[in-house]
């Protein structure tokens, strides 16, 4: 079977490939999470914060993969479930057979940084439809009377008080969540 | 300072186009302020967070693959499948044995309920007893009222959409189908309908020892639950060969709607195919 390029398909946000990556690779990702007590979903939670764990460490300069793609996957996976134990346990968590998935440093994960995207995610889209828009566009730095022009406001002042109505919003949404004080760095 | 609130203030110290005085001013707050520094530092990781709309979108993509994707099949999950089945084939025999002696008719079957809207109310009735031959025809069931077409049952289901034959095989799985034709529309006859599923697959050393799997699933997965598992023959059984030939014609009893199927290599879950059919009405 033709082997298929996943790190570029999670880079280029390839549906049908990322689909089928989580056809192969899921299954045994959720058997291995269940032979350490780990639910269902506690594989599917994995799943998708590795998958952003891999598109951020791919972003960064001098990325290189050093082993097949599955291996990296794989101990990013489980590294993120043996931080998630040992955040819940204040002791060690003994894991055996897993370090044969750790090939290198590179699949090491920021629990903390995960964690805090995963809250920032799950905030955004808790907001209404106008303000997810309004608030992705002047994210991404796109000047102000352009995201009033496109996102139909009277003026530019208008959509500069809509704005800082939406990002109070998402602040509260955030600093509310029972998790945020632990994912403070500050 | 003093006209800006907060929220631009710190936008405009973290963008760099605050004057300078202003800028030394919350410098020093930040020094001696740990709330104010917490707040700046938030504002800092959000537009960290979601400046590349990419990895938004991405976001988006895996959400969206964990709401549409049912259970995917574990390993002995149909043992657990066929357990249930066994419990409803139970259930629904004590059941008709009950009604029939109340009624004192007892070679007539008992009235369906209303037919519900949950895929796994089918009923599984069709599961082959023999794993590597066909089933045998099914006794011809009395007419039941059959109840009209919900326009829910024919919704297209994205999660399987998405890898639809063709887009599996170019993804590297290998499975060929001859039947059922992409999209085929049965029409049931006696509440049944016959599906001649025919292909080849992959010949290899794991498909040797462990079957293929035909699995059946109502458009609505939310429990994840193949209605039915069935196994093909598989004929030229010889990794010397580079496809083996499958087939299995099999009547199922199955309500009005869209319906999708998986094969499957039971060695390690691997799908080889994803196909569609509908089923109109009677």
């Amino acid at each position: 079977m033709k082997e298929i390029d996943y790190l570029s398909a999670i880079l280029s946000g390839d549906r049908t490939a990322i689909n089928h990556m989580y056809v192969k690779l899921f299954p045994m990702i959720r058997r291995q999470l269940r032979d350490q007590s780990g639910s269902e979903d506690d594989a599917k939670d994995v799943f998708q914060d590795a998958v952003i764990v891999v598109y951020e460490k791919a972003q960064k300069p001098g990325f290189e993969l050093t082993s097949k793609f599955s291996t990296f996957f794989f101990g990013v996976c489980q590294n993120l479930w043996r931080s998630r134990q040992q955040k819940k346990s204040a002791a060690e968590v003994a894991i055996p057979e897993q370090a044969k998935y750790i090939v290198d440093e590179s699949a090491e994960v920021d629990l903390l940084q995960v964690e805090r995207g995963h809250l920032f995610y799950s905030a955004l889209r808790q907001l209404g439809e106008d303000c997810q828009k309004l608030l992705e566009l002047f994210f991404q730095k796109r000047p102000m009377d352009e995201i009033a022009r496109e996102l139909g406001f009277t003026s530019e002042s208008h959509a500069r008080v809509r704005k800082s109505r939406c990002k109070d919003r998402l602040i509260e949404l955030i600093k509310t969540d029972p998790s945020f004080p632990e994912l403070q760095t500050a | 300072m003093e006209n800006l609130d907060t929220n631009d203030l710190i936008e405009q110290y973290l963008n760099g186009s605050l004057p300078l005085a202003e800028q030394q001013a919350v410098e020093s707050r930040l020094a001696t302020d740990a709330t104010f520094r917490a707040d700046v530092e938030l504002h800092r990781q959000l537009h960290e967070e979601f400046a590349d709309p990419q990895k938004l979108q991405l976001r988006d993509l895996l959400s969206d693959i964990r709401r549409e994707t049912p259970r995917l099949p574990g390993k002995y999950n149909w043992l657990k499948g066929l357990g249930i089945a066994v419990a409803i084939l139970f259930a629904g025999w004590s059941g008709w044995n009950w009604f029939s002696n109340k009624q004192r008719r007892a070679s007539e079957p008992a009235v369906p309920e209303e037919i519900k809207s949950k895929p796994s109310s089918e009923e599984p009735i069709a599961i082959p007893e023999s794993r590597n031959a066909p089933s045998e025809p099914l006794k011809k069931t009395p007419d039941r009222p059959i109840a009209k077409a919900d326009p829910a049952a024919f919704v297209p289901n994205r999660a399987f959409e998405d890898r639809l034959g063709s887009q599996i095989r170019a993804m590297g799985g290998s499975a060929e189908l001859q039947s059922p034709a992409p999209g085929a529309n049965f029409i049931p006859e006696n509440d049944f309908i016959k599906i001649d599923f025919r292909g080849t697959a992959p010949a290899d050393a794991d498909t040797a020892r462990f079957p293929l799997a035909i699995n059946i699933y109502a458009n609505r997965t939310a429990a994840g639950q193949a209605l039915f598992r069935l196994r093909p023959n598989i004929s030229n059984r010889s990794t010397a060969r580079e496809k083996w030939t499958f087939s299995l014609s099999q009547r199922l009893r199955l309500r009005p709607g869209l319906y999708y199927f998986t094969i499957e290599r039971q060695a390690d879950e691997d799908l080889i195919y994803v196909g569609k059919f509908t089923v109109g009405e009677q």
